[in-house]
Order: structure tokens, then C-alpha cells, then sequence
């Protein structure tokens, strides 16, 4: 189960550049879903094994890379069994230069390996964290991070996509991620975040009273825990019959948080210090709690060690 | 003049959970949601004055400064509302307060908020001075005539003589002047700078009559025969109920002192009925009713007062004070409450004499007794060719 937060009202956090978004499960014959999330892309199992030219036509074609912009971090993260590989292709137009990623889960052979020299682009780090799935298998979080700065060609843009051949195992959150947020004059005031500086953000004040939404992941972390308070009055008469008033509910949760990305963590820390109203809801949109964070200090503080960029911490959220 | 509400909200007062709201409004704005605690508001039946509530507010959000900002901001309109929210048709509340904010305090995070009423005038305004005294010499001037130049001339209120009038509750005025005038009740007065609200509780003392607030409105009765607007309350319904027998509530020889002469301060009518049977059974307990503010001029009217006492008050009286949950949250002063309850053999109708509504825990303390009720009535069923007589 993943759990999001979503941000209504006419405070509305949106970011400058929004790449069109890939979210769903990731597995051999799935299609993707399209919605807001914080992935760039999920991936799936490719058939195609012709050129790269004709990679990059049947990706575009089934929607399943995604295009980067300019300079980009990002990183890909999945979660495998020791036998799976990971591998993407970095594939840039204008001078039909490719770039394969390899990346194996294998604790014993993990390892970041390309096929060929791409210039402008590195790659570091094989990282992995064991995390117990959903169906109670110990299964590991690989991920890497890698650093494009492809500048040659006139489009500027490299696509990213799924090899052919290699597939991923049971993880929500497999894909491409951005890990910081790239700036782009679109003529609107910038305001930095104040806690970490991790990226720039834009604040739009609209009128309306629903804008749109921002959705902040959260992984499953276990332990959420739901809590309701009737806001009542109780009578029994001399007979002892009962009578009640309910003059209103107030919600509120308490969800641990672990391995949330420096995004996410910056916007569920800017949520709380605007005091902004959320909706607490699950995959199925099944709205859970409306509130606004609560929690005295910073909810998302403590780094997730070992990994640099992944915090935990903990929200309350409470009724408004 | 009863709540006009509907029968789905009287039903939802029965219910054991009904869908209940309050709201709270100023100048129409609805701050329910800043309330921390809600007030209780009670009016009693022969005791005017202006009605006030106070309210504890959430203010940590500056929400309320605006009252310290500009000042004008406190002759906004407030309004405290209790009822229901039907599925379909929304909700139907009814005023439990109107007024203006008399008073806020701020303390950190809080903000207190206490309202009057509009009658709060009455207790600002005098009627005439010692050295110029207002007085009502008029020889056939009915009590309700004093009543309404006290109410629109001293105390400011609307004149109209309609039920357009936005201040008084015509219908009930109406109803109370047609009692005085149906048996040529005459009175005259002297006010020598007495505040309005004090010389109309000296009316309403006088005639028995109860001037009181509701809806936001002045109602005035003279209770003859019982109200039809009767809830029915048992143990199932009862929180709580206590019943006192008061010696001193009872008086069985009443003197009523008339046709006050001020220049010389001479009474030229005394007039008295009494209860033989309880003078014997209590021994003489006497009362006096000698007002140098208000008298009837003719002897019969004076006669009237003293046999009125007498048939209410000549033995004492059972004075109930009922906790009971939203049952009787439609009712107002004067309207009648059933009671059965076999702890204390009490199984009676009688009349709302004093009100409290206690908004934050939805819960009414009621004063009801038998000290205004007269001809209380019972209806009865006979079976076509049966047996049994009607009495």
C-alpha cells in the first residue's frame, strides 16, 4: 500500500518543472499508469531488439521512457531478488549517441557498468538497502545515481527507456527518479526551500479554491496508525436511556515515514511549516484523513542511514 | 409564541441522536469552528432584562482582532443557533440568542466574547426623573398602553403597530392588551427615574403577566388557560428532577392597594381576598401589593389581582426543577411541560417559568410550576356504546 498527501487550498505548492510522471507497479506485461508522482518513469519489459533508433521509436510509441531536459540527476532505484538486473538506455537524438546503464541487484555482484562511454554523463554509486516486501520477502532496494549534463545536439534532450530484456521485481516505486529539482525560468518567483535548500520551488496563489494538487509519496512504511475522536456530549436519563449529541469528528493520524526521498521530504517539511490543510488518502484515493501536520518539530529530520538522501521521521496529522 | 418550526424538528428533539449542529455567526460570517466552549442562555418568566451569553473563541489565528482593529466591529450582529440538519433540505435552526458583542477580552490563544441582546437598552434608558416624574394619569388606560409607551418611546424600540414589528411580538401584545381591555383592567403610574426595564418588570409583577424575551423579540402573556404546545417527559426522558414545597411561596390573604393619590400619597382603594380554608389549615400568611409606581383605579380591577394570588397561591405549590436533554428545545417561557414521574408521584402539566439552554452540552435545566396555571385541561376518550363516562 502507498499512502499520499494531498495538498488542497489556495496555497498551492507546485513545481517549476513538471515532467510528465510515471507511477504504477512495474512487472513483466504491465502497462503504466499515468498520474502526478514523484518517478519520471516505470519500467517494464521491452520485446523490441533492434536498433537503438528503433528503441527509441518503440518507447516513444508505448510511452514507457521519458524525456530529460538539459542537466538532470536523477537516480533509479528498484527493488530485487539477487538475480535481477536492471538496465536503462540513455539515448540522445541529435547525435544518436546511446548509453546503456546496468545495475545488479546482486549484493554479491553489484555493480554500475556501461556498454560505452558516454560523455557528460556519470554515474555513481550502487547502493542497497534490505527492505521486507509486501508478501514478507526480504528483497533489497538497489539504486544509483546518475549525473547527465548532455548538452550536445540541437534538441538538448536525452530519452531515457528500459532495456530490452530486463525486468524488476515486486517494488512500487522501481523507475526513474528525479532527485533534485531543476529550475527553469517559466517568469514565475522562485522561493527556495528555507530547510534544506534541496530545491527551488514556486508558489502560486490562486484564486480558486482548488488549484490542483501536490502529491508527496510516502513509502509503506508499517505502523500508520488511524485515530478518530467524537466530539460529543452524553445524557442518561433516569431510565438509563442514552442520549447523544455529536457535534463533530476530529481526525488524526500517525504515520512513520522511512526512506523518503529529499523531495518528499522537503514537501511534506514545507507542508508543515505552512500549516497546510491536506487530505491523507491511500492508493485508491479513498480519502482517510483531512488535516494539517501537527507534530512540534520538524517531521522529516533524521537522515536514513546509510543512504544521503533518504530521510525518516515521522507525521501527525490532525483534523482542522 | 412558540419556535416556528417543523414537525421533523421536533421529531429530531425526541430522537436519542439526531443530527444536531450549532452555529455561531457575527455579522453573518459563520465562526462555529473557532468556538471552544459554547454559553448558556436563560431567560426566566417575570425577571426582564437583557439577555447575554458569553463565548470562548479560538484565536490563534488573529481571526478575531478585528474587533480591537475597529471597534464599530462590535455592533455587528451576532447570532448563537441550535437545531438539526435534515438529509434533504438542510438545516433548520432556531435563534437561541441574537445581540451585539458588549464585551471582548483576549488572552494569549483566546478570545471571550460576551453579547446582550437589544434589551440591553432597557437598562440604560430611565423614564422621567424625581423633580419631573413620567406619569400616566389617565383614567381608562389599560396596562399594555403604559407597557408599549415604556417599550417604544423610553426604550427605543420599533412603534409598529403590526406584526411588521420587528421588535415586539404583536401577535402576543395583542393577545395580552385584548385580556386587560376584554375586562376594563385600569391602571395609572408614576415613574420617578426608574430604569425601563425596572418599570416594566413592576407591570409585569403587578398584573401577573410575563414580559419576556424570544426570538429575539418582546412576548407578553397573561396565562389563562394552559398551552396546547405541551412534550411529554418521563424518567425515559428526564435527567434529572427535584421538587420543593415552599411555605413561603404561599400566601393566603392577598391585599392589593389602589388609586394612589401621589400628591398626598394617600390610597384611597384596599381591597383583599383570602383562602379561608388555608388560613385555617396555615394560619394567616398575608401579602401586599402597594406600589407607588404602578395601581389600578377601580377597586374591581384590584379585586382581581388579590383573587388571582389567592386561587394560584393559596396553598403552596409544587416547584419543579427538571435537567432534561433537547426535548423541549422548541419551547418558550410560558408553555407547558408534562411531567410523569413516579419517584415523586408528580404526574402533571405545567408551565415553563424559567429557561436554560446550555449550548455546549446540549442540555436544558427548566424551572416548571403550578404558580401561573390556570384550568389545566386533560382530554379524554370514550369507546362508542362502551361503558364508561365522560366526566
Amino acid at each position: 500500500m502507498r499512502w499520499l498527501a494531498k495538498q488542497y487550498q489556495n496555497h498551492i505548492w507546485s513545481r517549476v518543472d513538471d515532467f510528465g510522471y510515471w507511477t504504477g507497479r512495474a512487472s513483466l506485461g504491465n502497462s503504466l499508469l499515468l498520474q502526478n508522482g514523484r518517478r519520471l518513469a516505470g519500467i517494464r519489459q521491452t520485446t523490441d531488439t533492434s536498433s537503438y533508433a528503433d528503441y527509441f521509436t518503440y518507447h516513444i510509441a508505448n510511452s514507457c521512457g521519458v524525456w530529460l531536459t538539459g542537466e538532470q540527476t536523477f537516480f533509479m532505484e528498484f527493488a530485487v531478488d539477487n538475480s535481477s538486473t536492471f538496465a536503462m538506455n540513455l539515448y540522445n537524438p541529435a547525435s544518436n549517441i546511446s548509453h546503456e546503464l546496468y545495475l545488479y541487484a546482486n549484493p554479491t555482484t553489484k555493480k554500475v557498468n556501461s556498454y560505452t562511454a558516454l560523455a557528460n554523463v556519470s554515474s555513481y554509486g550502487v547502493f542497497e538497502t534490505p527492505y521486507r516486501s509486501a508478501n514478507d520477502q526480504q528483497i533489497y532496494i538497489a539504486w544509483m545515481t546518475v549525473n547527465t549534463q548532455i548538452a550536445e545536439g540541437t534538441q538538448r534532450q536525452t530519452y531515457i527507456y528500459p532495456q530490452y530484456g530486463q525486468t524488476t521485481s515486486d517494488a512500487p516505486w522501481a523507475g526513474i527518479h528525479v532527485g533534485h529539482v531543476q529550475v527553469r525560468d517559466g517568469g514565475l518567483d522562485f522561493t527556495t526551500d528555507p530547510i534544506y535548500g534541496l530545491g527551488p520551488w514556486v508558489v502560486t496563489s490562486g484564486a480558486a479554491a482548488l488549484v490542483g494538487s501536490l502529491e508527496a509519496v510516502m513509502l509503506p512504511t508499517p505502523g500508520a496508525t488511524l485515530k478518530g475522536q467524537r466530539h460529543e456530549s452524553k445524557h442518561e436519563s433516569q431510565s438509563g436511556k442514552q442520549y447523544r449529541y455529536t457535534w463533530g469528528h476530529r481526525d488524526s493520524a500517525t504515520i512513520p515515514l522511512a526512506f523518503v526521498n529529499c523531495r518528499d521530504a522537503t514537501l511534506i517539511n514545507s507542508f508543515w511549516k505552512a500549516e497546510e490543510k491536506l487530505v491523507y488518502f491511500d492508493d485508491e484515493n479513498t480519502i482517510v484523513v483531512s488535516g494539517t501536520i501537527t507534530n512540534r518539530t520538524l517531521p522529516l529530520s533524521v537522515h536514513q542511514k546509510p543512504l544521503l538522501d533518504r530521510w525518516k521521521g515521522s507525521i501527525d496529522l490532525e483534523g482542522y | 409564541m412558540t419556535y416556528a418550526v417543523t414537525s421533523w424538528f421536533i421529531a429530531q428533539a425526541q430522537t436519542q441522536h439526531p443530527p444536531i449542529k450549532r452555529v455561531f455567526t457575527i455579522g453573518g460570517s459563520d465562526y462555529s469552528r473557532y468556538v471552544k466552549r459554547w454559553p448558556s442562555v436563560s431567560v426566566k418568566w417575570d425577571d426582564l432584562r437583557s439577555i447575554s451569553a458569553t463565548i470562548s473563541l479560538e484565536n490563534d489565528e488573529q481571526t478575531f482582532n478585528f474587533f480591537r482593529t475597529d471597534k464599530v466591529n462590535m455592533r455587528k450582529a451576532t447570532a448563537l443557533k441550535l437545531g438539526f440538519t435534515h438529509p434533504t433540505s438542510g438545516d433548520e435552526l432556531i435563534n437561541v440568542h441574537l445581540g451585539t458583542v458588549d464585551k471582548a477580552t483576549y488572552n494569549g490563544g483566546d478570545c471571550t466574547i460576551s453579547m446582550t441582546d437589544k434589551f440591553r437598552l432597557f437598562a440604560q434608558r430611565v423614564v422621567g426623573k424625581s423633580d419631573a416624574p413620567a406619569v400616566f394619569s389617565i383614567a381608562s388606560q389599560l396596562p399594555s398602553d403604559i407597557a408599549w409607551t415604556l417599550v417604544t418611546c423610553y426604550g427605543g424600540m420599533d412603534a409598529t403597530q403590526s406584526s411588521a414589528n420587528t421588535d415586539l411580538d404583536w401577535q402576543t401584545f395583542q393577545s395580552w392588551a385584548a385580556t386587560f381591555s376584554n375586562d376594563s383592567v385600569y391602571v395609572q403610574a408614576r415613574f420617578e427615574g426608574q430604569k425601563v426595564a425596572e418599570c416594566l418588570r413592576k407591570i409585569s409583577r403587578y398584573t401577573r403577566s410575563a414580559i419576556t424575551q424570544q426570538n429575539d423579540k418582546l412576548a407578553f402573556y397573561r396565562f389563562t388557560l394552559a398551552s396546547t404546545a405541551v412534550t411529554a417527559l418521563s424518567n425515559d426522558q428526564l435527567l434529572g428532577l427535584s421538587v420543593s414545597v415552599d411555605d413561603t411561596d404561599m400566601t393566603n390573604r392577598q391585599w392589593v392597594y389602589g388609586d394612589y393619590r401621589a400628591e398626598s400619597g394617600y390610597w384611597a382603594i384596599n381591597v383583599f381576598d383570602q383562602s379561608t380554608a388555608s388560613i385555617n389549615s396555615f394560619a394567616v400568611r398575608e401579602s401586599v401589593e402597594k406600589d407607588e409606581s404602578i395601581w389600578y383605579v377601580n377597586s374591581a380591577n384590584a379585586l382581581n389581582l388579590a383573587q388571582r394570588v389567592i386561587s394560584t397561591a393559596g396553598l403552596p405549590y409544587d416547584r419543579v426543577n427538571i435537567q432534561v436533554p433537547l426535548m423541549p428545545l422548541h419551547h418558550v417561557i410560558g408553555e407547558t411541560i408534562a411531567i410523569d414521574e413516579p419517584q415523586t408521584g408528580i404526574a402533571q402539566s405545567w408551565r415553563i417559568m424559567k429557561h436554560k439552554l446550555d449550548m455546549e452540552s446540549g442540555r436544558m435545566d427548566l424551572e416548571v410550576d403550578a404558580s401561573q396555571l390556570v384550568g389545566g385541561f386533560y382530554l379524554d376518550v370514550s369507546t362508542l356504546d362502551g361503558p364508561d363516562l365522560l366526566l
